[in-house]
């Protein structure tokens, strides 16, 4: 039972004062209501970075045993669900991706620059919609785009969750991730970029787009 | 009035959310005036609608919804006292 507690307590403090006092059982049950009202958005970013369901639920479960652990070491009025993908941040590198043989993906950057809305305009797309961005987009299924994002490195990956699908602010995503502000906005800056390169791929592959500017 | 090369630097800061009001109206003041950043500011938008989408769909299975609640809220009762 008390091996997890060291783990947790990098994880928590930060995002606490020192010598915090013990909540009172009133305010811990709501901290605990709140707190699961969070399952849905740590599950989906769980399965996302785990890629693998079962091993997302044991991830969730651990997040929340972790954070109902160390809840009197979170100051009330500040951000609880910041504080609970934190820990689940934490147990993912502390537990989970240690014991995982799976390779995770690199961050390789030497991949060309280019951009899906520049083979949009230049492959000439559906001419008569005013705006064929959406067209294509409306064409990719959840599973092209669960793909893009399951290529996308462990940390690109994890930064597009919490900002596009969790809608964290950068300064909270630095405070979940440990990572200075400007970190964050690179990563997203990049993590997008490679997101639109393998969209585009599929786009071609589908057959939405043409894969050759020359055809245009 | 902003041009479109620092327009285009401010692009994911203005879909995130992350700028001040009034460079937010100078950005919308050239997106008005600009179609082809007003197209590839649509486009980058549409593809963060996509992705939060797709994984949206997504729920916590109701088992784990009741595993986290009994044991993690027995395991919560802190042993502090010892």
């Amino acid at each position: 039972m008390a091996e997890c507690l060291t783990n947790t307590e990098r994880a928590e403090n930060s995002l606490s004062p020192e010598g915090a006092t013990d909540v009172a059982p009133e305010v811990r049950a709501e901290l605990e209501t709140e707190a699961l009202g969070y399952i849905d958005s740590l599950y989906r970013t769980a399965l996302r970075m785990t890629r693998n369901p079962t091993d997302a639920e044991d991830l969730v479960q651990e997040a929340y045993l972790r954070a109902f652990r160390s809840l009197h070491q979170f100051r009330p009025g500040t951000n609880l669900r910041a504080w609970i993908f934190r820990i689940m941040t934490n147990a993912y590198i502390n537990e989970y991706r240690k014991r995982s043989r799976r390779p995770t993906n690199s961050s390789l950057d030497d991949i060309e620059d280019f951009y899906l809305y520049d083979h949009l305009i230049d492959s000439g797309v559906q001419p008569t919609s005013e705006r064929p961005e959406d067209v294509v987009l409306d064409r990719l299924t959840d599973d092209d785009v669960i793909g893009a994002l399951d290529n996308l490195s462990d940390d690109f990956r994890e930064v597009v969750l919490l900002a596009d699908v969790e809608g964290f602010s950068y300064r909270e995503i630095a405070e979940i991730m440990d990572i200075p502000v400007g970190t964050v906005m690179s990563r997203l800056y990049r993590a997008r970029r490679r997101l639109r390169e393998s969209l585009y791929g599929f786009a071609v592959e589908e057959g939405y787009i043409s894969g050759t500017v020359e055809d245009a | 009035m902003l041009n479109c090369k620092k327009t285009i630097e401010l692009l994911y800061p203005y879909l995130d959310r992350e700028l001040s009001a009034q460079e937010l109206e100078e950005i919308q003041e050239h997106l008005d005036m600009c179609p082809p950043c007003a197209r590839h500011f649509a486009l980058e938008s549409g593809m963060l609608r996509i992705v939060s989408k797709a994984c949206k769909s997504v729920q916590a299975p109701a088992a784990l919804r009741a595993r986290v609640m009994s044991t993690c809220m027995k395991a919560a009762e802190p042993p502090r006292s010892q």
